[in-house]
């Protein structure tokens, strides 16, 4: 017998058991198609999702860089034209003023003894979060506490009309309770925050500047140095800290790394309010 | 079209069964035709004799699996082709080292005569049960290899194995088909 004859007789192969392999090998081609259709969608998923991770990634530092990391994660552009121009104050300044609220919730919490978060030395990676929530509610009650004292504050000071100072503010006022300022160099010497007395005439300047403007992020603005601090307080004993810059600048406490564009006009007009 | 569909072209004696059958597997059978014969012309002439082939024999037959059918009618057409071809033209192809790979199971010293029909037929029922005790992997190797005359790469590629894993298993399969045929008394 040839390997010619035994090639010959392989011909009379059962036609079943070539179909079966041909199955198996359609079979085998389909499970690779479909392990390579699993691939790909596997592949696609991985650089969607790489590259919707460099962007977020992007944003944020292109956020950082503008110093609106902080800002209010409701948005920043329209966060911050809520926050100068609405009517009744926002339910969205979920950032609370650190400088100013915690510096007024330790004067009244107790005189000389650190706020909670002053606290933080070394032993403060041993407090427990038990503690750290005494804390917290400490320095809350302490900015109602303070709330409380500023609105007596604006009450001493109300005129006939019945209107403090925080009226000033006009259809800005939200609600805050309390308006309190204090030059730059006041401040840095330890001087006392000043309650103005209300007049229609502080109202229509105030309320304007407050109103809303052309906002710019801080690091394109030359804002030049701070001259006045404007300090309101809200029911609930959050402070936002309004800096007024020399090159007729506005920024808020609540709204970092944005400042506000006032005119020159109204620059002025408030540095002769507040002198 | 489906498979039975064009069946019943054929068995209804309708020329588009030809038609048909050229669209749908005339690919097919060229490729089945090329491994054997190593020739697009030669191979395409091959299909042709196929189609006319299957015109002869649908009805009476009704084939259960139309591609295979065509595959074998295509294959051994080939084979009678290049069997008809001298030494000189036969080549060096796929083909040569598919008959050297079978004569290792060959054995021109027995007693058997491909002339006999009876005896061609015995060695393809021994060769048919053979395949079928094959486990399928070994199955599917050995088929590729020595009833379509694939070449080892194609088969490495069409089971994600390596050429030299092939091989080496084509190589057991022969050794397996030796002793087969051997205790059959095929070959002595």
């Amino acid at each position: 017998m040839r390997a010619e004859d035994l090639f010959e007789a392989m011909g009379g192969l059962d036609e079943e058991l070539i179909a079966r392999s041909e199955r198996k090998v359609r079979s085998n081609t389909k499970k690779k198609s479909k392990n390579r259709k699993a691939r790909s969608t596997i592949y696609r998923f991985a650089v969607v999702t790489m590259t919707t991770a460099a962007a977020v990634f992007l944003f944020l530092m292109a956020r950082d860089l503008i110093g609106t990391s902080k800002a209010d994660s409701a948005g920043s552009t329209q966060a911050i034209t809520r926050a100068f121009t609405e009517e009744n104050g926002s339910g969205e300044d979920a950032i609370l003023a650190q400088g100013a609220a915690e510096d007024a919730a330790a004067d009244t919490l107790n005189d000389g003894e650190p706020m909670p978060e002053a606290e933080a030395s070394p032993e403060a990676g041993n407090k427990t979060v038990m503690e750290s929530d005494a804390g917290n509610k400490a320095a809350k009650e302490a900015q109602a506490e303070a709330a409380e004292e500023a609105v007596e504050a604006e009450t001493e000071t109300a005129g006939d009309s019945g209107k403090t100072a925080v009226d000033l503010l006009g259809s800005q006022k939200g609600d805050y309770v309390s308006l309190e300022y204090i030059s730059a160099a006041d401040e840095a010497a330890g001087g006392s925050r000043i309650v103005p007395e209300y007049t229609e005439e502080g109202e229509a300047i105030l309320s304007k500047a407050f109103s809303g403007g052309k906002t710019t992020p801080v690091f394109l603005a030359k804002v030049g140095e701070p001259v006045y601090y404007v300090y309101l307080t809200k029911e609930n004993g959050e402070v936002h800290k309004a800096t007024f810059y020399e090159n007729a600048y506005v920024g808020m406490s609540n709204i970092p790394g944005v400042v506000m564009e006032i005119s020159k006009e109204e620059y002025e007009d408030i540095m002769e309010l507040f002198h | 079209m489906e498979d039975t569909a064009i069946i019943d072209l054929y068995w209804k004696r309708d020329e588009r069964a030809i038609v048909e059958t050229d669209h749908k597997y005339g690919k097919y059978c060229h490729t089945v035709a090329y491994n054997v014969l190593s020739d697009h012309e030669d191979s395409q002439e091959c299909v042709n004799d196929t189609w006319l082939r299957a015109w002869n024999s649908m009805p009476p037959q009704r084939p259960s699996v139309l591609r295979a059918f065509l595959a074998k009618i295509t294959r051994n057409l080939a084979f009678d082709r290049y069997r008809a071809r001298g030494a000189a033209k036969r080549g060096n192809g796929v083909m040569e080292a598919v008959l050297e790979e079978l004569a290792e199971c060959a054995d021109t010293s027995g007693s058997w005569n491909a002339e006999e029909a009876y005896a061609a037929k015995e060695l393809k029922e021994a060769i048919n049960r053979f395949a079928e005790s094959l486990p399928d992997r070994e199955r599917n190797l050995f088929i590729r290899r020595y009833f379509f005359a694939e070449d080892i790469a194609d088969i490495a590629q069409r089971y994600q194995m390596t050429e030299n894993n092939v091989t080496v298993n084509l190589s057991r399969t022969r050794k397996k088909l030796r002793k087969y045929l051997s205790e059959g008394g095929f070959i002595g």
